[in-house]
This record gives C-alpha cells, structure tokens and sequence, in this order.
C-alpha cells in the first residue's frame, strides 16, 4: 500500500519536508517552472488567489505566484523569490489545493503516531499544534506530521479513516523550540526578527500513512472562564461536523474545487470512524508541562476507556 | 467632530478605534446592546459584525495565504485589501475594533482604507488611568514598565508567533493624533470619562454619528446604558466569564472608573506621562 496519497516531480529543491512525495522522474505531479497567467476564471476569489472547479491561482505578495491545475501540475512563476521561499508557499495554500483537486482532503493538523494510530491535533493558528506535537514527541510519542495531515475519502471504511502525512519537518517559532525541546534546523524566513524554524521533533516516525484514531481540536477558553481548566471533551454528530469544518485546510479552496456537499460527506464519513473532542487547556507556558502530560496520558490511554 | 459619510447603506466599516484599555470593549457593548439586543447572550455580549483588526483566521482565510509564514510587514501589505474585503462580502455594517495606530504599510497605502469606511469613532481616556489599566491586562502591577510602552514609539502588540496580527501603537500621543492627523476617515471622538459622566449622551452621539435609526429613540438608548453598566457585566464575567479576557488576569472586568492613576502612580511616574503627553493630554482637556 502506498505510504503517499499520490508522487511529484519538481525542478526545484523543495527541501525534506515532503521527501517521500518526490521522485525523479514520472511523478504523477510535476513542479515546474514557467509562465503564470495574471487571473483566471473564478468561482471564488479571495485577495490573492482565484479557484475553480480545476484551477487554482495564488500570488504571494512580493513573491511568487502559483498555478495547480487538474490536480497533476504546479507551475509556479518565481519573480525573484528563492527556491526556499517557493517552495514554502507552494507546499502550504498550493498544496492544499493540489490535495482538493486530486479529491482529497487536507486538515490543518499536526500529529503523533502510537501503537501504529495517529492522533491529530487541530485548531487555527496559533493554537499550539505543532507544540503540542513536537512536545509529544519529546515525551515518547513519534511525531506524525505538521500543519497538513492528508485524508483520502476513498480510504475510510469499517471505522477506520487512512491518513497521510503532509509534512515531515515541522516549523516552530523560537519559543515553542525552547519549550518543547525540538532540534533547530534552517530558519523559515530570511527576514530579520522572524524567528521561526524548521524542526526536527525529539522522536519520529518514518511512515508516511496510518490510521486516524482521534482528531482533538484545541481551544482555550476554560482558563479564561474560571472553568476546569483543563478538560476533554468528546464530541459527536453535527456538532462533531460543525466543529470539524474549520479544521479543513483552507476550507474556501475546497468549497470551490470539491463542492461543499462532497466536503460535508467526507467529513461525515470521518466522523464516523474517528474519535473527535474538544482539548481545552492554559496556554501559559508554566502549565505547559502539566497539559501536555495530560495528552499523553490520555493517547496511551486510548483504547482502554475512549473508543 | 467630523460627518460619517452620508452612504451607509453601503456595506463598509465603522472602525472602533482606540489606544488599549480606552473603552473600546465598552463601546462595542453598548452598541451591541442599542443594535442587536436579541444576539447578546452569556457567551458573548458584543455580537456586533465585525471583528477585530488584527483577526489572523480572518485574513487568512481572505487571502488564502498562511499568514505564519508571512512577515509582519508582508502582513501588513495584505490589510488594506483584506478589509475591503470584509467590507465587500459583509451583508451588514462591519464594526471592527482597531488598537493599531492609523499608519501606512510598505507600499505607502493605509492599513484601513477610506473607500471602504464609514467612519471611526475614537475611544481615548486619561494616560494616567491608561496606564494601570493596561499595566493589570498585561498581568502585572509594574506600572512604569507599561509607561514606557506608552512613550516608545515602537510599541507593538501581538505579531510573529501570536494569535493575532501585528499592532503598530506608536506612543500614546502618536495614536491620538495620527487618527486625528488623517482625514480620510470622518472620525468622532469620545472620551471615556464622558462616557462615564453621561453615558445616553455619548451613545446617543455616537448613534447620530454613524446615522442610526436608534440614536433618537431615548427608550432604548436608556435601555442600552442600563444593560451596559459595569455592576452588570461585571457580574456576568463572575458567572459566565468572558471570552476576551487574557489568560493572564484574573478579569476584564476590572474597575470601570476614573481616577485610578492618581491613586496608584507615585509623582513620579506621573510626571514621566504627563512630559511625554502633555501636548495632547491638554488638547483633550486632561489634568496632570
């Protein structure tokens, strides 16, 4: 069975993070270079990106701009910008909706893998994803992936969702790199004061599939209440569905190349063989340790009381 | 006191602006309470349209681009085009809270464009309070720490890491007067110690401001101000809690009164706000 959701070809170095995806030669996608139009025909368009049913075009401001088409090629338009930098933009918005094209849907999730099941960890920017998951790592559990994990609608049968890594390497700003213990690599950005990073986590996993066991969507409210501060929360049915629909990876790219009904469905088929909650806790650094050993607990602990 | 623009059956933004801890959430209550008092529920009491300036989700979601990856001035290139947008896809007026000072971006464009505004009102309150206001916010007492954000001209707020976009502040005289130096925005300004003086007739003068059709309705002006008073969110907050409160405080709610500066600044601290204000501390009629 394939351990990537599909291959591509590219001209350019696109760095480790997404190695598993590349071959030579004869990649059912190719990278290229090559010439950009300035628009498209859209059924969406947001300040800097137009979508269709099989287009899709984003301009990165004072950077580069990218055209995915037919979910089997990128061409990409570098205007000055470094091989690093295409590629950070091309593996993020234009990859998510590569992943739409091809009938997949990405999450904005990172994850852990244990026992051979994958916990993903959701929410919007700045939630804690990745410092959820490289603190995991940290404490024994092998990282999975950052920011995009990949489902395959076709592969989600008998109450088991497949998943797909999206990203190997994770980006961290300095700070989650001093609370988490992760291994500083390259900087993200060249840019003075941007101090964010590629990462490599204390301990992972090389395989780039599994089966989803839980998907935890990350909030921070309860310390702000005056509530339990720390609390898991299951959820289920359309409140599951409504909570999970801001977990799609740029939700507005989907809407527009799978249509919202087959992105509902898929959702629901999810649902139905993976275990969704609520993980509320303190972001405040000093109760880091405890809420991340409350997760811990929790994904060792899978199996015995939570499915 | 400058004329909203006279089109406000176009969609567009009323931009609630202030410097930090000013009255803005206050504001954003009252005029939640005169506009839409079937959406205030526990959870939330400001269910106005609109958001907050620095929304990361909401940019990104316009935008299409992650803006983590993003600097914060290849951000900030990105505003101005992003709360067109919201002006453009919002079925009705957008009410967006601003802490940013009114500046520009790389490209020289404004961050809050005029073409898709309907003007600002602007929250400002006495420095001397502001400062132990925002001093409590932040989650401590150092009190000339917080001044000294308040005369550095490079004071930001969140940006890089953080939940929320980048906030330029400037000092807090830059604020005042850059919002008052432009005049692209038709902008009323309101202080906070009227607002506690009279709150019916601030509210009242900022319903006629933005032309609404309830600023003359004195039933439910007076209505608004009673469901606004701080006794009652206060005691909301113990019940409920409230989703804008940083984690770090122990409420928002705090003490919603004036004066609080004289009683906890020494002299000397005092003396620091009042020689880097005091052009615009006087101009708005404050006291040292």
């Amino acid at each position: 069975m394939n351990d990537v959701p599909f291959t591509i070809t590219a001209d350019l170095d696109l760095g480790t993070r997404v190695a598993p995806y590349v071959r030579d030669s004869g990649g059912e996608v190719t990278i290229v270079e090559g010439e950009v139009p300035d628009a498209i025909e859209s059924d969406d368009m947001g300040t800097n990106f137009s979508v269709n049913s099989s287009q899709f075009l984003l301009n990165v401001p004072n950077g580069a701009t990218y055209l995915v088409e037919g979910g089997e090629r990128i061409t990409y338009r570098r205007n000055g910008a470094s091989d690093r930098d295409v590629a950070l933009f091309l593996l993020g918005s234009a990859w998510g909706a590569l992943c739409f094209q091809r009938g997949l849907v990405p999450l904005h999730a990172s994850a852990v893998i244990h026992k051979g099941k994958v916990h993903a960890f959701t929410g919007q920017s700045g939630a804690g994803k990745s410092t959820l998951a490289a603190a995991l790592a940290k404490r024994g559990l092998d990282f999975f992936t950052d920011d995009v994990l990949i489902i395959d609608p076709a592969q989600i049968s008998d109450g088991a969702a497949r998943c797909f890594a999206g990203q190997k390497d994770m980006k961290l700003w300095a700070d989650a790199l001093t609370l988490t213990g992760a291994s500083k690599m390259g900087a993200v950005r060249d840019e003075p004061g941007f101090n964010k990073f590629f990462a490599t986590p204390a301990t992972s996993e090389s395989a780039g599939s599994g089966n989803l066991a839980s998907l935890s969507i990350l909030k921070n409210e309860n310390a702000r209440r005056d509530r339990q501060p720390v609390e898991i929360e299951k959820l289920s049915g359309a409140v599951a569905i409504k909570r999970l629909r801001d977990s799609i990876y740029r939700m507005r790219f989907g809407v527009a190349i799978m249509g919202r009904q087959k992105l509902y469905s898929a959702l629901a088929q999810l649902i139905s063989a993976v275990h969704v909650q609520t993980f509320d806790r303190p972001l405040n650094k000093h109760a880091f340790p405890e809420t991340t050993a409350a997760m811990r607990g929790w994904i060792c602990d899978f199996g015995k009381s939570n499915d | 006191m400058t004329e909203a623009s006279d089109t406000l059956d176009k969609p567009g933004i009323t931009w609630l602006a202030s410097y930090p801890k000013s009255g803005n959430t206050w504001t954003r209550i009252l005029l939640s309470n005169l506009i839409a008092p079937d959406d205030i529920t526990d959870d939330n009491f400001a269910p106005l349209h609109g958001s907050i300036s620095s929304n990361r989700v909401g940019l990104d979601a316009v935008s299409g681009l992650p803006s983590s990856d993003l600097t914060d001035d290849e951000i900030d290139l990105l505003r101005p085009d992003y709360y067109r947008e919201l002006a453009r896809t919002g079925d009705e007026r957008q009410f967006v809270k601003v802490h940013d000072a009114y500046h520009g971006n790389g490209a020289g464009k404004p961050l809050f464009p005029a073409d898709c505004s309907l003007g600002a009102i602007y929250l400002v309150r006495h420095p001397f309070d502001v400062a132990v206001s925002y001093a409590s916010h932040q989650g401590h007492q150092d009190f000339a720490k917080t001044i000294n954000h308040m005369a550095n001209p490079a004071h930001i707020m969140a940006g890089g890491s953080k939940g929320q976009l980048r906030q330029k502040l400037l000092t807090w005289s830059e604020h005042y007067l850059t919002w008052h130096r432009q005049d692209q925005i038709p902008v009323l300004t309101i202080r906070y110690e009227d607002m506690l003086a009279d709150t019916a007739a601030c509210l009242t003068r900022m319903g006629r401001f933005l032309k609404l059709p309830e600023a003359d309705d004195k039933q439910a002006i007076a209505r608004a101000v009673e469901e606004s008073r701080f006794e009652k969110l206060r005691a909301k907050e113990d019940e409920h809690g409230f989703r804008e409160r940083p984690e770090k405080t122990e409420r928002f709610f705090r003490a919603g009164r004036a004066g609080d500066g004289w009683d906890l600044l020494d002299d000397e601290l005092r003396e620091r706000l009042y020689t880097a204000h005091r052009d615009v501390m006087e101009e708005l009629g404050y006291k040292p």
